[in-house]
């Protein structure tokens, strides 16, 4: 069952200066299906799209961002709820206890002056249910326990932590009120690789131990085969393919993602890697047809003039290539 | 002396930085009394690989001469750079050492044309002697990297990739022909799609034109990809240094073990198994006695808390662990 | 050069409204030179009149057309503003530059020499400075006087700048290509520092003249020369406003407004126009567009 619906969406970065508007297409007609209990990765490189698709998805929508078209829909188990649609109030009684965001960089949101412990209280006095207000020591605790952090970080200040522990407490932190998602941008950027290991061991502990869903969006693609169930690759603003870590690994299909994969170097192989030519677009005037025509060996005469619809080639592995499917996406 | 032949020889080099005031201020040995040499006659990719705030980038920028050692002597081909005085000598020195930032959308000013960085270095180096050599000079080098100066001409920084700036960047650098360069992370920041076209570019530097590289990085998987030797520094410490192989493939120090244990393979049938345990608390290493990774080390024992361990050759390498001794 | 003006004009109300307001009192202090009286002289017309066709802004207790005063006292005020702001500018921007990017003993030695001109208390020294050559005070010798009292500060920023600069990496390509100090300052720096000099520019006219005024009032500046400062100062002195001759008090006063308040919103929005971030932006958008 999805537990998480994008469709069509549409979000574009509107800036005016000086008499000149310019729309940086950042989120083009995106559609997704994310289930219940699944990591679900999004990968790309630096301005594809892929930080922005999230904050659309947790109704993070500032100018100069706005909303052009979609519809992104949560499914809280009775109905579907948009966060479009909800009043400010009504969104953040469902933040922290149904959905929880944790941005890049989270690790400095801690309160400098204030023990670990009355952060996590704070968050659930002010998001809680009655009963889990009631109770807020015992569930910090066991929280904190049932992750395998040690009990002693409640009692310490941010600054006492070490810098892989403090983004270890925000994870905790952001599922204290255990939201059925959580999402979680670049969560392991600017971290050195053995703290990187202790965060993504935590996060597949969490989404373990309550079974929510865990959306992941990085552009380390190590990151995605260690720890992601399924994996969306996105290009110039579009998904350009999704399937099972697996399928994306070892069968890629879209030629974008087969140089992705391919160009990996990996420690103890030293044939040669090869990159794809060229460069990602500017997405203030994307290239006309499929975004990725201009770089691909195998483009033909279709793909400058019609932009290729992800559609399904295999059970659970879409792709959006003319080399794959003859659907059309209509604009 | 028995500087005789290398082209690089960094001994015994220490840097401290006192960070909040001269008289109240701590003291943070970026940089602990190392050393090591590169060969003339071998051209060789040389990588400089630890964790943020090991002071590779503190190495490197001494060997640059952008920061002074506090103390120790870097050797270029015989002379002893940090004594460099007179402008004529720092140009020398200049002409065969050349760095390659970080961040290529910083490299260059950027309200400025790129070209014009390749323009002052082709003449203020001697290079040529006059404007329409330098154009000449500058086609040769941007089709080294894979360009051609019509994508670079009367263009502003923003208005190139940052695969392609980073080009633009080493192009910059082989305009003297040097015999080094120093590269500080040059693919941390190139979009992923072509971040191995850059890394193959240093690797044909070094096979077709005899460029030595020293490749500083975090990315220890690009980093076996193209270097012949790495050294892993560890809070200002080279901990092990030897050939990629035998110390990627066969760590010796327990840190090496954990670094190398730690990063992820791109392939979901090498998943990790087991969990790793991590230090809650922030450790105050930089000040500690002993073998400063001794707190994190699952087989210290006493004298690691006690004793500095000496560096040892273990199977054609050099390791810094009480264990081998 | 003019399409720029023509874009700030048409889309920032700010520099509409500044500039449109200058250029009116830049043409008032034109018409200074056409002006039919010698502003130094007295009784050349009957006192106290108020406004009316012949003298529209009315004329004052010493027998002068108070509209054709004025025009003088606005050029004499821009010229000071203009010339103390040349002067401070220059020293700060020197200073500041050559502080920030050799650092070092040059450095200390020059922000000591800037600091000292920083904590003297300038108010209490330029009444006395002002005192002293009373006799011989012109508007040149004023903005001489002032510009000792705020290049430090345009010193001190400029520094700032630079030594921000100074460590970002397009610096050490500047340095590895060859580049010596001078030319990186010249070359890589100054176009930074540049939007930051208008608007100081733009800042100090402002504050040389209100320091000017400050000091008329007080009678402490070159009286005969007629300024926003003096005006206000002989109105003062006639007890203009107790004895109802308004119109001789209130002109000087709304001058100064919308002097103060059109070179604030210039200064402003010049400087957000010329930073490096937005014109960078604008950069790109004008890429796209063509």
């Amino acid at each position: 069952m999805s537990i998480l619906k994008v469709e069509n969406l549409k979000a574009y970065y509107i800036a005016t200066l000086y008499g000149i508007k310019r729309s940086v297409r950042a989120v083009d007609n995106v559609s997704l299906d994310i289930e219940e209990n699944e990591i679900f990765g999004i990968a790309g490189e630096s301005g594809c799209g892929k930080s922005t698709l999230l904050k659309v998805i947790v109704g993070l929508i500032k100018p100069p961002l706005s909303l052009i078209g979609g519809m992104v829909l949560y499914n809280s188990g009775k109905d579907y709820i948009s966060p479009f649609l909800l009043s400010l109030e009504e969104f953040n009684k469902i933040r922290w206890s149904f959905i929880s965001y944790i941005p890049q960089g989270s690790m400095n949101v801690l309160n400098p002056t204030r023990k670990i412990n009355r952060t996590f209280w704070d968050v659930i006095k002010t998001h809680g249910s009655e009963e889990e207000k009631k109770n807020l020591k015992t569930i910090t605790e066991e929280h904190i326990k049932a992750l395998g952090l040690p009990l002693e970080v409640l009692n310490s200040y941010p600054h006492q932590l070490s810098g892989g522990m403090r983004q270890r407490v925000t994870m905790a932190l952001a599922t204290i009120l255990k939201p059925k998602i959580i999402v979680a941008d670049e969560p392991t950027t600017a971290l050195d690789v053995v703290v990187q290991r202790g965060v993504l061991q935590l996060l597949e502990r969490i989404q373990e131990i309550y079974q929510n869903t865990l959306i992941i969006v990085t552009h380390d693609m190590a990151v995605h085969a260690n720890i992601a169930h399924r994996i969306a690759i996105m290009y110039a603003g579009k998904i350009v393919e999704v399937g099972k870590t697996r399928d994306i690994f070892k069968n890629p299909k879209h030629p974008y993602t087969k140089y992705l994969i391919n160009s990996l170097p990996k420690i103890g192989d030293k044939s040669i890697r090869e990159s794809a030519p060229g460069a990602p677009p500017s997405l203030l005037n994307p290239p006309s047809g499929c975004r990725f025509h201009p770089r691909c060996p195998k483009v033909m005469d279709i793909c400058k003039l019609e932009v290729p619809k992800l559609a399904e080639i295999d059970s659970g592995h879409s792709v959006a290539c003319f080399l794959f499917t003859k659907e059309v996406e209509e604009v | 002396m028995k500087n005789n032949n290398k082209l690089l020889v960094v001994s015994d080099l220490t840097k401290v930085f006192i960070i909040g005031g001269r008289f109240l201020g701590v003291k943070l040995v970026a940089v602990n009394r190392e050393s090591f040499d590169m060969e003339e006659e071998k051209p060789e990719i040389f990588t400089i690989a630890g964790e943020s705030g090991c002071g590779k980038t503190t190495l490197a920028r001494m060997i640059l001469g952008i920061i002074e050692p506090t103390s120790g002597k870097i050797f270029y081909k015989g002379k002893d750079i940090t004594k460099i005085q007179s402008k004529e000598d720092r140009l020398d020195f200049m002409r065969e050492v050349q760095p390659i930032f970080q961040n290529p959308f910083e490299t260059f000013n950027p309200l400025k044309r790129v070209e014009s960085y390749l323009i002052e270095t082709a003449i203020n180096f001697g290079a040529v002697k006059n404007r329409s050599e330098a154009f000449d000079r500058i086609e040769e080098v941007l089709q080294l990297v894979g360009l051609s100066i019509k994508e670079v001409e009367k263009r502003y920084p923003h208005e190139l990739s940052g695969g392609q700036l980073q080009r633009v960047s080493i192009a910059r650098a082989l305009i003297t022909n040097p015999s080094l360069l120093v590269a500080d992370e040059p693919v941390s920041m190139v979009d992923a799609s072509i971040k191995m076209s850059v890394v193959n570019l240093f690797k044909d530097l070094k096979e077709k034109y005899g460029v030595s590289v020293i490749y500083i990085t975090h990315d220890l998987a690009t980093a076996y990809y193209i270097s012949d030797r790495i050294a892993i520094m560890y809070r200002g410490n080279i901990v092990e240094l030897g050939p990629v192989e035998k110390v990627m493939l066969n760590p010796l120090h327990p840190y090496t073990k954990l670094l190398i244990e730690a990063v992820p393979e791109p392939d979901p049938d090498l998943k990790w198994k087991e969990e790793i345990k991590l230090s809650a608390m922030e450790a105050k290493e930089f000040a500690k006695l002993g073998c400063k990774f001794s707190e994190r080390c699952l087989e210290a024992k006493e004298r690691c808390h006690e004793i500095t361990p000496e560096k040892i050759f273990v199977d054609d390498r050099w390791v810094m662990c009480h264990k081998y001794k | 050069m003019f399409v720029i003006l023509k874009d700030l004009f048409k889309y920032d109300k700010r520099f509409a409204f500044g500039f449109s307001v200058i250029l009116i009192l830049l043409f008032l202090s034109i018409l200074s030179f056409f002006s039919p009286y010698n502003p130094v002289l007295w009784s050349l017309v009957p006192k106290n009149l108020p406004p009316s066709l012949k003298h529209i802004l009315g004329t004052n207790s010493m027998g002068q057309d108070i509209f054709w005063n004025i025009t003088h006292a606005i050029k004499n005020s821009i010229l000071l503003g203009s010339l103390t702001a040349v002067i401070s500018i220059t020293i700060g921007t020197f200073v500041g530059l050559v502080a920030g990017y050799r650092g070092g003993s040059v450095d200390r030695a020059l922000m000591s020499i800037n600091d000292s001109f920083i904590v003297l208390p300038s108010l209490p020294i330029l009444i006395l400075l002002s005192t002293m050559l009373k006799e011989r005070l012109t508007i040149a010798v004023i903005a001489v006087i002032l510009s000792l009292f705020s290049w430090p500060w345009g010193g001190r920023q400029v520094r700032a700048i630079v030594l921000s600069l100074r460590e970002r990496e397009f610096t050490y390509t500047a340095f590895f290509s060859g580049m010596g100090t001078l030319k990186t300052v010249l070359k890589e720096h100054l176009p930074f520092v540049i939007p930051w000099v208008m608007a100081n520019f733009i800042n100090t006219i402002l504050w040389a003249i209100g320091m000017e005024t400050t000091l008329a009032i007080f009678g402490l500046s070159s009286l005969e020369t007629p300024t926003i400062g003096t005006t206000i100062y002989w109105a003062n002195q006639y007890q203009a406003l107790l004895r109802g001759i308004w119109w001789w008090i209130l002109t000087p006063v709304i001058i100064a407004v919308f002097l103060f308040l059109s070179l604030y919103l210039l200064s402003v929005s010049i400087s957000e126009f010329l930073d490096p971030r937005t014109r960078l932006q604008r950069m790109r958008m004008e890429e796209v567009s063509t």
